[in-house]
């Protein structure tokens, strides 16, 4: 509260000193199809003073009155100057239009890197993400995400991203606000973003600020569309495994209120499952999809005041059915045997926007998520004889999950333009299901059977502020507070984490960056295998698992010279209280709760990142590389001593180019090399110590745990658009292909015999070269 | 639950193989050097014996001279610092022995050679005694599952310090010996032996890979400097030589161990391993080596054993 009253103390300061000033806001929109454009600048012509758009289009920005002239400009968009008489607060709305190519945009960036005090941030383009070429010909958020400095993959063609030597689950990964859980399809192959139906793509790797928590190691905010106002269109696309289609327009003839539907679905289950009903005589039978389908509505009420609706739902499901009938004797027996697995996220969230006055803009959101994994196998015998029909059947399943309510309010306040301040609270109600086990049967005599770890409800709180502030006119800071707590089991945490980043500028386009950042969090995922099964368990810091904290410090230097821009950042961070299945417990130890089968201990990961990007003309891309060590300390694991982590790589390289030959021809290639994957292989065995209680006299020496390294990975990938405008949109298609030298990669190492009984370790590749081709089309 | 267990590596496998063709090279590793391999548990109530083997190659698959120990290695025991002698090889291929009776609470070290490897060492305590178990009465009762079980309370007081233990419980069962001629077949007990019981220990907090079934072993981290009970359960059907129940009295044996923490980390981590090769979900574990320079286990142990009757009439 102390900290609220002095926020409002300074206000009423600068409220006092800009007494002549008038504020200038509103909303900057794509003209074309009014999507809300974020992080768009808005600059006095002449001066320094300016502002950023918010997530939702707004800005404020309070000048002197007097003529002003402001210039609008946004990455791919065509800038805007506009010349007013400020005497009185004004509402001015703008609508940029897109450049024709790339390169005609006059002033091209968001706000330039080197301006901004945020370090450790990446903004990635949509359309190049959608550009580069990818697995199967899907664009996918996640593994473009992968090439940039910083941000790892874990093993071949997941999905799972690493950043500065965090786990999969230290990334709060936001889709309109509302955190997802499971970000994997196909077991990691693909991510569950559909890039046809998002709209901004924004990743915050550390020097966090004060608005973000809840995870230690990243933010990967994502935006969906709003919905074009304008006019009803749609794109869509056919690939080899899947179609996608979106459709957006207005809804009513005065632009206020606009929808987005998207879907995307898998279809090798309808192409395999005829094919294994035919080879099998009709007795068997399966398959595996998923989809996706995302839905956004919006609606403005008047000036000041704005709704959104935004829902997401995909699923997982693999199965397979097995029909026997045989005569045994006198009996006929008729056997179906199904089994599978499913996994999927539901999300929604409703937001209100409204304008309390020109300076103070507010956002109130309710949020749902849900995330649930099931695993079944179940057969049911009827068995037909002279005595009559007999059926016996039996169920066992096994599913976990977890669900939030959340409800959370977000203020901007721009009283001038030395001051940006942000400050909100959110309250989320989790319920943990971490593994329960049904059995059920109709057999006369058995018993119908759950075992389960305890479902747990927990309330995590937080509020936050954080002001971004030009201290001097170099020197410029986001300084801010982030207080968190969560309550389970009556067990009460809390936290407190102080959040800067400063920027100094040393000349007009080269600054120097650096921040610290604590941070915690209170929700684990217990994972064997590390590449994103959906087996793996979302558990809550309990009174016996204490929560996951961190800390980081970074500090950068960023310069943009003719069009790219240049950024350099070494880290150090540590981590506490990561916790680990114990050594040889799995997830299928059912009869022990999770709680008795973890331990904690300690991460620490330092490097060094370059990035050097070009987000605009003929040519774009980036070239990231990554110097990294990353360790685990654990009491309990590998006998206390230090190992590397299993995603520690100490060099990681991503080239990444798209070049526009013309309007109807695109050309994308990306390069990629990292070090080996670090994994626990046995070197040799001996003789054990001699004794009636173990069945084996072998004991198996693995070395230390990560203590081998896989071979070095890369590959290249490429990729051909052509794209034709025609009377009713644009039709395109894309050519590629993935490991287009065919690398083999390695994907897991495994002992085997060959030919003439020799033992050998074979290494799988999984991804030979693969070709892809993809039809799309926008209208 | 089996079934479970399959069906997410079945469909990982069948998303593999539709999305590629998986593609198997060898890897190359650094060639292994064999080292010393001794293995040896000593106690106040046995000499010292070690097993002595080379490691190998984890791809040599050559099984023949797994089970014998190799010649011409020079072991050399100290106590506290100073040699009590080398332990000697009375013939190929058997275990080397040094006939000396270690003392409670003595450190003991090893220093062992062989031309070719390199030198190791290991050194370990025989742990301090607990008092000395006792029992309280045997009762003949029913189990939670309503099976007929026989259940007792053990309990010996813990001295201060961490302390580990090891309990295993036998039963002397008789041994028959059969005699037959052109009239006559009849047969009779010659003497007994102490076979091994599995049981079950009531409501006790501890792991799967600490409570095997037939041993159990433990830290006093719950009860450290207290007195330390513990109730436990087997099943007892004793059966004559026509395999006909025979329920009388028997006599058990309680051993009670107080192990070294190298003791109880070896065994703990060897049966980690062990569950843990055939679950394709488990980090590989490793198992507690304390032999320098070389692989193994040399560690010390303490026994107690309390010998009483039960008899299911009284």
């Amino acid at each position: 509260m102390k900290k609220l009253a002095l926020t409002l103390g300074l206000v009423a300061v600068n409220l006092a000193i800009f007494a002549q000033s008038f504020t200038v806001n509103g909303y900057l929109r794509d003209a074309e199809n009014g999507e809300n454009l974020i992080g768009a600048t808005i600059l006095q012509k002449g001066t320094t003073n300016g502002t950023i758009s918010n997530t939702f289009g707004f800005y404020s920005l309070t000048l002197p009155a007097g003529e002003i002239t402001l210039i609008i400009s946004f990455v791919g968009y065509q800038a805007v100057e506009k010349t007013i008489l400020l005497n009185e607060n004004v509402r001015l709305n703008f609508e940029l239009k897109a450049g024709e190519t790339l390169d005609e945009v006059v002033i091209t960036a968001e706000e330039q890197i080197e301006k901004s005090p945020q370090m450790s941030t990446i903004d990635v383009p949509i359309e190049q993400i959608k550009a580069l070429p990818v697995l199967m010909g899907e664009a996918d958020i996640l593994k473009t995400l992968q090439l940039l400095p910083g941000i790892q993959s874990g093993s071949e063609g997941s999905s799972g991203v690493y950043v500065r030597g965090g786990g999969p689950d230290q990334n709060l990964i936001l889709l309109d606000g509302v955190p997802v859980y499971n970000v994997s399809h196909l077991f990691g192959f693909f991510s569950v973003f559909n890039p046809d139906a998002i709209n901004k793509v924004n990743v915050v790797k550390g020097g966090f600020p004060a608005r973000y928590g809840g995870r230690l190691s990243s933010v990967i905010d994502i935006t969906m569309k709003e919905g074009n106002n304008q006019k009803f269109s749609g794109e869509g696309s056919i690939g080899l495994i899947s179609s996608k289609l979106t459709l957006e327009g207005p809804i009513g003839k005065n632009e206020k209120t606009s929808f987005i539907v998207s879907g995307r679905r898998t279809y090798i289950d309808l192409l395999t499952r005829p094919i294994i009903k035919a080879v099998s005589g009709g007795n068997e039978t399966g398959g595996y999809y998923f989809y996706d389908l995302n839905g956004k509505i919006n609606h403005q009420f008047g000036d000041n005041d704005r709704l959104y609706l935004s829902f997401y739902n995909g699923y997982d499901k693999g199965f397979g059915k097995i029909k026997y009938e045989y005569q045994d004797g006198d009996e006929q027996v008729e056997s179906n045997e199904n089994f599978g697995l499913g996994w999927g996220n539901t999300i929604a969230a409703v937001r209100w926007n409204h304008v309390f006055n020109p300076q103070l803009f507010g956002n109130l959101t309710g949020t749902f998520s849900k995330y649930k994994f099931r695993i079944f196998s179940e057969y049911e015998d009827v068995i037909t004889n002279n005595e009559g029909r007999e059926v016996s059947n039996e169920l066992i399943e096994y599913y976990s999950g977890v669900n939030d309510f959340s409800l959370k309010a977000d203020f901007d306040y721009l009283p001038n333009p030395t001051h940006n301040f942000k400050f909100g609270l959110s309250a989320t109600h989790h319920t943990f299901n971490p593994g329960i086990f049904g059995y059920d049967t109709d057999t006369e005599g058995a018993q119908d059977t759950v075992i389960n770890s305890a479902q747990t409800d927990a309330l995590e709180f937080y509020m936050y502020a954080e002001d971004d502030i030009n201290l001097t006119s170099k020197l410029r800071g986001n300084v801010g507070v982030h207080y968190s707590s969560f309550l389970v089991n009556q067990k009460y945490y809390h936290s407190l984490q102080p959040r800067i980043s400063l920027r100094y500028l040393v000349s007009s386009d080269l600054s120097i960056k650096a921040s610290y950042a604590t941070m915690a969090q209170y929700i684990h995922l217990l994972t064997n295998s590390g590449i994103g099964l959906p087996t793996d368990l979302w558990v809550p810091a309990t009174d016996q698992v204490k929560p996951q904290t961190s800390w980081q410090v970074a500090l950068g230097a960023a310069k943009t010279i003719e069009g790219y821009e240049f950024s350099v950042e070494g880290y150090y961070k540590e981590m506490d209280n990561l916790i680990e299945y114990e050594e040889g417990a799995s997830f299928f130890n059912l009869g022990t709760d999770w709680q008795d089968k973890v331990t904690s201990g300690r991460g620490r990961s330092y490097g060094a990142e370059l990035l050097i990007q070009k987000k605009t003309g003929k040519f774009s891309g980036w070239i990231g590389y990554t110097l990294s060590w990353t360790n685990r300390t654990f009491q309990e694991l590998n006998f206390g001593k230090t190992y590397p982590y299993k995603y520690d790589r100490r060099h990681d390289l991503s080239v990444v180019g798209v070049y526009q030959f013309s309007k109807r021809f695109t050309a994308s290639a990306t390069w990629v090399y990292g070090t080996g994957n670090a994994m626990t292989l046995p070197q040799s065995s001996y003789r054990a110590k001699a004794g009636q209680y173990f069945w084996s006299n072998e004991v198996i020496n693995y070395g230390s745990r990560n203590g081998y390294r896989m071979a070095a990975y890369h590959r290249m990938d490429i990729g051909l658009t052509w794209t034709k405008e025609k009377e009713r949109g644009t039709r395109s298609w894309s050519f590629g292909a993935y490991n287009v030298y065919n690398r083999k990669n390695p994907f897991y190492i495994d002992e085997g015999y060959d030919s003439n009984g020799n033992k050998h370790f074979y290494q799988y590749s999984l991804f030979p070269i693969i070709p892809y081709l993809r039809y799309s089309f926008k209208f | 639950m089996k079934s479970l267990k399959n069906t997410i590596p079945f469909f990982v496998l069948v998303a593999c193989i539709a999305w590629s063709c998986e593609t198997i090279i060898d890897v190359d590793l650094p060639e292994h050097e064999p080292l010393l391999v001794v293995n040896s548990y000593f106690g106040t109530d046995t000499t010292f014996t070690f097993d002595v083997s080379l490691s190998k190659d984890i791809l040599d698959d050559d099984m023949y001279n797994d089970s014998r120990s190799i010649s011409g290695v020079d072991i050399e025991v100290f106590e506290d610092g100073t040699s009590i002698g080398k332990a000697t090889q009375t013939e190929e291929y058997e275990s080397y022995k040094l006939y000396y009776y270690p003392k409670p609470e003595s450190q003991y070290s090893i220093r062992a050679s062989r031309s070719g490897h390199p030198v190791i060492q290991s050194q370990d305590v025989i742990p301090l005694n607990s008092s000395k178990p006792k029992v309280d009465k045997v009762l003949f009762t029913s189990n939670e599952w309503g099976d007929q079980v026989t259940r007792f309370t053990y309990s010996f007081e813990d001295p201060a310090g961490t302390n580990y233990y090891e309990v295993l419980l036998y039963i002397d069962q008789p041994m028959y010996e059969y005699y037959e001629d052109e009239d006559t077949s009849y047969h009779y007990i010659n003497g007994t032996f102490k076979e091994q019981l599995y049981y079950n220990n009531v409501g006790a907090d501890l792991n799967e890979f600490e409570d095997t079934g037939d041993i159990t072993l433990f830290s006093d981290e719950l009860f450290d400097g207290k007195q330390h009970s513990q109730t436990i359960e087997f099943y007892y059907y004793p059966y004559n030589y026509d395999g006909q129940s025979d329920l009388e009295e028997s006599q058990l044996h309680l051993e009670v161990r107080s192990v070294s923490e190298a003791y109880y980390k070896y065994r703990v981590s060897r049966t980690l391993q062990q569950d843990a090769e055939d679950n394709p979900f488990a980090e590989a574990a490793q198992v507690y080596n304390n032999i320098e320079g070389g692989f193994g286990i040399f560690a010390g142990y303490n026994s107690q054993t309390l010998t009483f009757t039960i008899d299911p009439d009284e």
